[in-house]
């Protein structure tokens, strides 16, 4: 019986093609991933936990002098501080994001420190305030900053 | 074999080039904005502890926490940073893969 005989052109455009089909299939597997997802949803939290030390902090300076003291405002600060554990909590529960959770715990650090010395000295005056509010403002803005950025990952 | 190796690598190196060039603005715009910012906050600490607003040791514990905010700002650079090596190596890849899919169907 007569083997049959393949033609070397047609076994080299099949080599090929397999070597391309394989190396287009590892393609197909191989994105880059160096930063989590964004979410719409916490970039909204973080603007939100934001406006809401900006009010705190300007009800303070608009208050009275005698109705500064931190009782009044406790309530807000729990509220704000359980935002700021909630994002947190978040970031530190996603992939990749070891740069956020930096950003978020410096936050939290220096909001209670801000919180404390508040409710040691029960009074603040509005210079002071008014220079925490900034200082809170700032460290804020990495953290949404950060956020928006991922919205930018392709 | 219908793929040009030489066009397929000037086509990946324009397609890095044009990620990190559109996504240098985003860390151009990050940067800026801390540093104006930095730039508000120190002179309103300035102006307070001159209109005796606040006292010498505050002043100096607000002055400390600037190492805090800038600590998270590089955080937030090096973020950014990752988003434009990501863009710039996945449009490499976007570009390998047209190469290669344009390849088979040339060779099929």
């Amino acid at each position: 019986m007569k083997s049959r005989q393949v033609s070397p052109r047609l076994f080299l455009a099949t080599k090929t093609s397999m070597v391309l089909l394989f190396l287009l299939s590892v393609l197909n597997s191989c994105q880059v991933h160096l930063v989590p997802s964004y979410s719409a949803d916490l970039e909204a939290q973080i603007v939100n936990a934001a406006k809401m030390t900006d009010k705190l902090y300007l009800e303070m300076i608009d208050a009275p002098a005698d109705k500064k003291n931190y009782a009044l405002y406790s309530d807000q600060y729990i509220a704000i501080e359980t935002e700021i554990h909630s994002i947190l909590l978040i970031n530190q529960n996603r992939d990749k994001a070891k740069d956020i959770v930096n950003s978020v715990t410096i936050l939290s650090k220096k909001f209670a420190e801000y919180k404390d010395d508040h409710k040691k000295r029960d009074t603040l005056s509005n210079g002071e305030l008014i220079a925490y509010n900034a200082d809170l403002q700032a460290f804020w803005a990495p953290v949404l900053v950060e956020e928006q950025a991922l919205s930018k990952a392709r | 074999m219908s793929l040009d190796i030489n066009q397929v690598f000037a086509d990946v190196v324009a397609a890095i080039k044009g990620e990190v060039k559109d996504d240098w603005s985003i860390v151009k715009d990050a940067t800026n904005g801390f540093l104006l910012s930095k730039q508000g906050r120190i002179e309103l600490l300035i102006s307070l502890r001159m209109a005796d607003e606040i006292s010498d040791e505050f002043f100096k514990k607000r002055l400390a926490d600037e190492k805090d905010i800038l600590q998270s700002e590089l955080s937030a650079i090096a973020l950014i940073s990752k988003v434009t090596a990501q863009n710039a190596a996945n449009a490499a890849l976007n570009v390998l893969q047209k190469a290669v899919e344009t390849a088979i169907g040339t060779v099929l």
